[in-house]
C-alpha cells in the first residue's frame, strides 16, 4: 500500500472511532436526562412525607433537542448528576437518630417531632413574630453603626418602650437556637470526618457560640419577671 | 464595472466587519472579571454552594459568550432551606452546611462577587480583614537611648475577621477591588449596588441609607477600574424596586393607623409596632434613594462605555405582567411571577423572596446578554429559560413557605437573611 492509502485508512479509522464515541456520549447524556426525570418521579412518590411529593406541571415537555441538551449540560451540570433514590428515607432516619440524642433541638423538623397542638402552633407563631421583630431592630442598629466614627454610640432605647414579654420570647428563642446549633455542630463533628480546616472552623464557631450563650443567659436573668 | 467593484468592496467590508466583530467579542471575553454581591455569587435561601454558584448570572453569561470565570467554590455557610424542608438534608448535612468552607479554591479567582457585599466592602473587605482601612493605636516598644527602653503610640491596621462569605469567597486574594487589579480583566461585571438599599426592605427601616457613602465608593471603584488598562468593556444593571420583592407584602392596620399600614415582612402574623412596617412615606424615601442609586449606575456605565441592563424596568414589568415562559413546541406553564414558585405558578425567586432561583438567574442572564449584544454589536446566544425552569427543582417541586411557618428553624433562617443583607 502506498503512503496515501495508509493515510486514508488511518483517517477513516479515526473518523469511525470519533463517531462511535460521539454517539455513545449522546446516548449516555440522554440516559442521564431520563434518569433525572425518573428519579424525580420516584422521589415524588417517596413516602418520607417531608415534601408534599407534588410535581409542578408533570406534563411539561422535556427540552430534548440536541442544542438544548448540550446547553443544559454545560450550564446546569448538577441537574444531570445521579440522585440517591433512598436519600429522603436516609435523611429521615438520620433525624430520628439525632432526635433520640437531642429531643429538644430546635432544628428537628416538625415531621420528625410530631404534630403540634394548636396551642404549640400559636406559641411558635408568636415567638417567630417577636424574635424576628427584635432581631431586625438589632440588625438595623448594627447596619447603621457599621461605618460609625469612633466614640459614637447608638441611641439608648427607653425601657418603657420595650416589652419584657417580647424580650423574654426573644431571649428564649435565641438561647434555644444557639444551644441547638452547638448540639448540631458537635453531632456533626462526632459523626462526620471533617478536614482539619473544617474542624478548626467548627471548633471556633462552637467557642464563639458558647461565649454568646453565656452572655445571653446573663442578660436574660435581668429581664423583669423573667 | 464600477458597480461590480463597489459590490465587491461592500462585500469585503461586510466580511471584514463580521470578522472584526467576532474577534472583538472573543477579545472582550478573553478574561471576564466579576465584582458583586449575593446575586453574582449565587446566594440561594440561605447559603452559597457549588450548584448555586454555577447558575449565577455572571457564570451563565460568560459561558454563553464562549468564556468562563473562576471562583472559590463554597459549601456553606448556613442552610439550603429548600433541601431541609424537602427532607433532602439531615442533621449532619445541616451541620456541615452551617460550618461552611471551600470545595475548591483558586489563589486568584476571576469572579470575586461576595454575598452581602456593596461598593464599600468591594473596596474595604478582604478574605482576611473586615475593613482593611481600619486602624487602632498600639504601643511600639523601642530603645530611645542605650539606657532607655520605652514605647510610643503608633497607628496600626485593625484587622478583624470578616464574615464567612468573604472569608471563604476571597481567602488570600485581597479585596474584590484588589482582585480585579491583579486579575486585569478584559470585561467587567461590575454591579454591587443592591445592598445599599435592600437593607431597608429586610429591616423595615431607613437607617442604613447613606447616599454620600454610596456615591463616594461607587465612584472610587470605577475610578480604580478605569485605571486597569486591560478593561475593554463591561456590564452593569439597575437595581429593581426593593419594596416590590416577595419578602414584603401589603398590610392594612385594622384601626387605619397610617404608621401601622404599609408593607410588612411576609412571615409576620401581626404588627405591633410601626418599626415592623414600611409606611407610604418610607416607601417614597426608598424609591427616591433607588432612583438616585440607579442614576449613578447608569452614569458610571455611560462614563465607562459599559452596557447597562435596566432590571428596574424589567422587574416592574414582571411584577405587573409576569415573564412569558414557553417550550420550543409552544407549551407553556403560564407566565412566571416575581415570587417563589407555587403549585401551578412558576416563579423566579428562592424561598427568601429576595434572590433569584436557577430559572430566575437565566432570565437575569438573558437581560444582560441582550444589553451586551446591543451595546457592543455581538451575538451572544441567550440561555433557554424554559430549560432552566424545567430543571429547576424549586419550580418543579415547589415549597409553599407559608405552610412552614410553624417550623422552629424559620426564625433563624430569617435572622440569617436579615443579618447578611442589612
Amino acid at each position: 500500500m502506498d503512503k496515501n492509502k495508509w493515510m486514508l485508512l488511518i483517517g477513516a479509522t479515526i473518523a469511525i472511532l470519533l463517531a462511535i464515541i460521539i454517539f455513545k456520549n449522546k446516548d449516555e447524556i440522554q440516559e442521564s436526562v431520563s434518569s433525572v426525570t425518573e428519579d424525580r418521579d420516584e422521589s415524588n412518590q417517596s413516602s418520607s412525607g417531608f415534601s408534599s411529593g407534588f410535581m409542578n406541571f408533570p406534563e411539561a415537555p422535556k427540552p430534548d433537542e440536541d442544542v438544548l441538551v448540550s446547553q443544559a449540560e454545560k450550564l446546569w451540570p448538577h441537574a444531570f448528576e445521579p440522585k440517591d433514590p433512598n436519600r429522603r428515607e436516609r435523611v429521615r432516619k438520620e433525624w430520628q437518630d439525632f432526635a433520640k440524642v437531642y429531643p429538644k433541638n430546635l432544628y428537628i423538623p416538625n415531621e420528625i417531632r410530631g404534630t403540634l397542638t394548636p396551642a404549640e402552633e400559636k406559641s411558635v407563631i408568636e415567638t417567630l413574630d417577636a424574635y424576628t421583630s427584635i432581631d431586625a431592630k438589632f440588625a438595623s442598629i448594627n447596619s447603621a453603626s457599621k461605618y460609625a466614627n469612633p466614640g459614637t454610640e447608638p441611641p439608648a432605647p427607653n425601657q418603657k418602650d420595650v416589652s419584657p414579654k417580647e424580650m423574654t420570647q426573644y431571649f428564649d428563642y435565641k438561647i434555644q437556637e444557639i444551644e441547638s446549633r452547638i448540639e448540631l455542630l458537635e453531632y456533626t463533628m462526632e459523626k462526620s470526618r471533617l478536614s482539619s480546616i473544617d474542624e478548626s472552623t467548627a471548633k471556633n464557631d462552637i467557642a464563639l457560640l458558647k461565649k454568646e450563650l453565656a452572655s445571653l443567659k446573663d442578660v436574660k436573668a435581668q429581664v423583669p419577671n423573667s | 464595472m464600477a458597480r461590480s467593484l463597489q459590490s465587491l468592496l461592500v462585500g469585503i467590508l461586510f466580511l471584514l466587519a463580521l470578522g472584526l466583530n467576532a474577534q472583538s467579542q472573543a477579545d472582550m471575553f478573553r478574561k471576564p472579571g466579576v465584582i458583586g454581591d449575593s446575586l453574582s455569587q449565587g446566594f440561594f435561601g440561605a447559603t452559597v454552594e457549588k450548584k448555586t454558584q454555577n447558575w449565577a448570572y455572571p457564570v451563565l453569561v460568560s459561558k454563553q459568550a464562549g468564556s468562563s470565570v473562576t471562583y472559590n467554590e463554597l459549601k456553606g455557610p448556613y442552610i439550603n432551606l429548600e433541601d431541609v424542608l424537602k427532607g433532602d438534608c439531615g442533621p449532619i448535612c445541616l451541620g456541615l452546611s452551617i460550618i461552611g468552607g471551600n470545595e475548591k479554591t483558586y489563589s486568584l479567582p476571576t469572579h470575586a462577587g461576595i454575598t452581602g457585599a456593596e461598593y464599600t466592602t468591594v473596596l474595604r473587605t478582604s478574605g482576611k480583614c473586615e475593613d482593611i482601612t481600619a486602624k487602632k493605636w498600639a504601643k511600639d516598644w523601642y530603645w530611645k537611648k542605650w539606657y532607655w527602653y520605652t514605647y510610643r503610640w503608633v497607628e496600626v491596621a485593625d484587622c478583624q475577621e470578616p464574615d464567612k462569605f468573604h472569608k471563604f469567597g476571597l481567602r488570600d486574594a485581597g479585596t474584590q477591588m484588589e482582585v480585579m487589579e491583579k486579575v486585569k480583566p478584559s470585561f467587567v461585571f461590575g454591579t454591587a449596588g443592591a445592598n445599599h438599599v435592600l437593607c431597608t426592605a429586610l429591616s423595615t427601616s431607613l437607617t442604613c441609607l447613606d447616599e454620600a457613602r454610596y456615591k463616594r465608593d461607587i465612584r472610587e471603584v470605577f475610578r480604580r477600574m478605569g485605571n486597569i488598562g486591560s478593561v475593554r468593556g463591561g456590564v452593569l444593571f439597575t437595581i429593581p424596586n426593593v419594596t416590590a420583592i416577595a419578602f414584603l407584602e401589603p398590610y392594612k392596620d385594622p384601626s387605619n393607623r397610617a404608621s401601622y399600614t404599609g408593607l410588612k415582612a411576609f412571615f409576620r402574623n401581626s404588627v405591633s409596632s410601626p418599626d415592623q412596617i414600611l409606611d407610604s412615606n418610607e416607601v417614597k424615601t426608598i424609591n427616591t434613594f433607588l432612583t438616585m442609586l440607579n442614576n449613578e449606575i447608569k452614569a458610571q456605565a455611560a462614563a465607562n462605555r459599559y452596557a447597562v441592563a435596566d432590571l428596574k424596568v424589567l422587574f416592574d414589568d414582571i411584577k405587573q405582567n409576569g415573564r412569558p415562559l414557553k417550550s420550543t413546541s409552544g407549551w407553556s406553564p403560564g407566565n412566571a411571577q416575581a415570587n417563589w414558585p407555587l403549585p401551578g405558578k412558576p416563579g423566579m425567586f428562592g424561598l427568601d423572596g429576595v434572590h433569584p432561583n436557577m430559572y430566575g438567574h437565566s432570565v437575569f442572564a438573558n437581560e444582560l446578554i441582550e444589553s451586551i449584544n446591543s451595546t457592543y454589536g455581538y451575538n451572544i446566544p441567550k440561555v433557554s429559560e424554559y430549560t432552566a425552569w424545567y430543571y429547576d427543582s424549586l419550580n418543579r417541586s415547589p415549597v409553599d413557605l407559608k405552610k412552614f411557618l410553624t417550623e422552629n428553624i424559620l426564625g433563624q433562617f430569617i435572622s440569617w437573611i436579615v443579618g447578611i443583607f442589612t
